[in-house]
């Protein structure tokens, strides 16, 4: 049984149809690397499978419950978290803080022991405040946590957009676009995060541009053109298929 | 006791020193026109502090008043044609409050932004409207009369028509149990989450916070502050009518946070509310039709030059003291 089922998924923007009979499955702890063209529908499918947008039509079952038309809180709390593409931090922090707060979903106490300021509440939250501390060291981001968020340089703030997404405990995480506009240093400390996540055992798809990156990280590709999908299987062989390289390259 | 303790002990001692001139100020100074500005003050503090608790949730509210409205009413209502007493007024006021706010945030709250904004704008008059025109409930433009209350405790009568010191204190006590609530809330967990909805609502969504569920919490308990305000206004004037809840008294809750501070939870409202009322009443004696012209005048310069209100100064002013120092000692250098 797959974690993650996508049965005929549409999505429709007027009469525009950015996501045409998505059939997809992935299984417990796959790193799928998704590509395709600008426009293909890449964040498109990110957004419909994380509740952002709910489908046109299809159904989309995770762990064996239907999901498709639920918030996106509700399927994060069901363990399916996203990255952004763009850059969006809590600005008004620093970056533990921002780690410290994506850890909504570990806390098991309520609101009135934190307003009386219990002892189970104390004991907790020094949990959850170490536990952002190492989510932030992981990333390589202990020298910046008590810096401003959003005044960290680009490739920082996207290594914290990845340890949000990890500090609410994904099962499934998506990941939008995590390398762009990076130089190689940067791309190179972004893969070496990725891969501590990978290490954790949680599932990944991946949308990226880089094809070398997406090689060299996911054994499974699927390609989309025109919301359509294309191409589902091993990176090396779906690349070398005419119709991706007419869809990404053109025909002659 | 080290020294460093009796630092980080510093603010509670001074706010108990603040809460015990406050308490003693009214036996000290016997200016009774002073302590009815600070009685109206108190009422314009709960309501500056619910305003900010919306705020705080990333919504901006301009129909605070409708909450105002629907508490002195229910009060009223309580207080003149049920005869109950006057604590349990204050506290139907607040609950009737919460309940609307509550029902009516499930709907309006889903919009958010600027749509919840207008849609605040509207409420706040739509209350005026069903005010003037409800003639069963609310008697319309003349208004229910609300005898002040006469509280029996063992062998001690509190006559409140006699005197307005009980009402004082009354209002002191509200404004430090809101400030409490709101002081808690906001160093709370829930605070904390509060925030996170207010500064970037779709990551909070993503990390698995459910965005209505905070906007109304936290706009259902400005509504309880609010129409407990309400509820004691109506009391302390002996009369509600819809004049007391003209649309324009929303803006003044904005003006008074943004004068005390929009950043600041509790502190900036109830600073900002005890300013605006103690020189809106001054210089509406003083100035008569030109106020609004020096009181937006003034407001316009302070902004520009403390944007975030007045509580910046316990920071600038240490800033301020400390260069002077500063200026000194260079001056000692050149000597040398």
């Amino acid at each position: 049984m797959a974690l993650l089922d996508l049965r005929g998924v549409n999505k429709a923007f007027g009469s525009l149809l950015a996501l045409d009979e998505i059939n997809l499955s992935v299984d417990r702890g796959e790193v799928l690397g998704i590509v395709g063209p600008n426009g293909s529908g890449k964040t498109t499918l990110l957004n419909v499978i994380s509740g952002y947008y709910r489908p046109s039509g299809g159904e989309i079952r995770y762990k064996d419950r239907r999901i498709g038309g639920l918030r996106p809180d509700q399927i994060a709390g069901m363990g399916i978290i996203r990255t952004f593409q763009q850059n969006i931090v809590y600005w008004d922090t620093v970056t533990l803080e921002n780690v410290y707060r994506s850890c909504y979903l570990s806390a098991r106490t309520n609101y009135w022991q934190s307003f009386f300021n219990t002892r189970a509440w104390i004991k907790e939250n020094r949990e959850l405040w170490g536990k952002a501390a190492e989510i932030v060291n992981l990333f390589g981001l202990g020298d910046f946590s008590f810096s401003l968020a959003q005044g960290l340089p680009h490739g920082k703030q996207r290594s914290l957009g990845m340890a949000m997404a990890l500090a609410a405990d994904p099962d499934v995480l998506l990941l939008d676009e995590p390398l762009a506009g990076m130089d190689a240093s940067e791309m190179e400390v972004v893969l070496g995060n990725i891969r501590k996540i990978i290490e954790r055992g949680v599932t990944i798809m991946l949308v990226e541009h880089n094809i070398k990156t997406v090689l060299s990280l996911c054994p499974r590709i699927i390609v989309l053109n025109f919301g359509r999908k294309i191409a589902d299987g091993a990176g090396q062989e779906v690349l070398k298929r005419q119709d991706v390289i007419e869809a990404y390259l053109g025909v002659e | 006791m080290d020294s460093a303790k009796i630092k980080s002990r510093l603010p509670l001692i001074l706010l108990l020193a603040f809460i015990a001139v406050v308490i003693i100020f009214p036996l000290v100074v016997k200016d009774r026109f002073l302590i009815s500005i600070l009685i109206e003050a108190g009422v314009m503090c709960l309501f500056a502090l619910g305003f900010a608790a919306v705020f705080r949730s990333g919504q901006f509210s301009l129909g605070q008043a409708a909450f105002l409205a629907v508490g002195g009413y229910v009060g009223a209502i309580m207080a003149s044609k049920a005869n109950l007493p006057f604590w349990l007024s204050l506290l139907g006021g607040g609950i009737s409050s919460a309940v609307v706010a509550f029902l009516l945030g499930i709907v309006i709250l889903r919009m958010g932004g600027l749509y919840f904004s207008i849609a605040t704008l509207a409420l706040g008059e739509i209350a005026i409207i069903i005010a003037k025109n409800w003639d069963a409930v609310t008697s319309g433009m003349t208004g229910i009369a609300v005898t002040a209350p006469v509280i029996k405790m063992g062998e001690m009568t509190v006559n409140f028509a006699a005197n307005k010191l009980p009402y004082y204190y009354i209002i002191v006590l509200l404004v430090i149990l809101a400030a409490l609530m709101f002081w808690r809330i906001d160093r709370s967990r829930l605070g904390t989450v509060v925030r996170s909805v207010a500064v970037a609502p779709v990551i909070s969504e993503h990390v698995g916070i459910h965005l209505m569920k905070y906007r109304v919490i936290m706009f259902t308990l400005a509504a309880f502050v609010t129409g407990i305000a309400g509820a004691f206004y109506v009391y302390y004037l002996s009369w509600v009518g819809p004049p007391l809840f003209a649309g324009a008294q929303s803006t003044v809750a904005l003006i008074m946070c943004v004068i005390g501070g929009l950043w600041s939870a509790v502190t900036g409202p109830i600073v900002g509310a005890v300013i605006v009322t103690y020189f809106g009443t001054i210089m509406q004696i003083h100035l008569e039709g030109l106020r609004p012209l020096v009181f937006g005048v003034l407001v316009i310069v302070l902004i520009w030059f403390m944007p975030n209100g007045l509580v910046e100064l316990q920071y600038r002013i240490p800033m301020w003291v400390k260069s002077l120092f500063k200026k000194k000692s260079v001056v000692k250098d050149g000597a040398a």
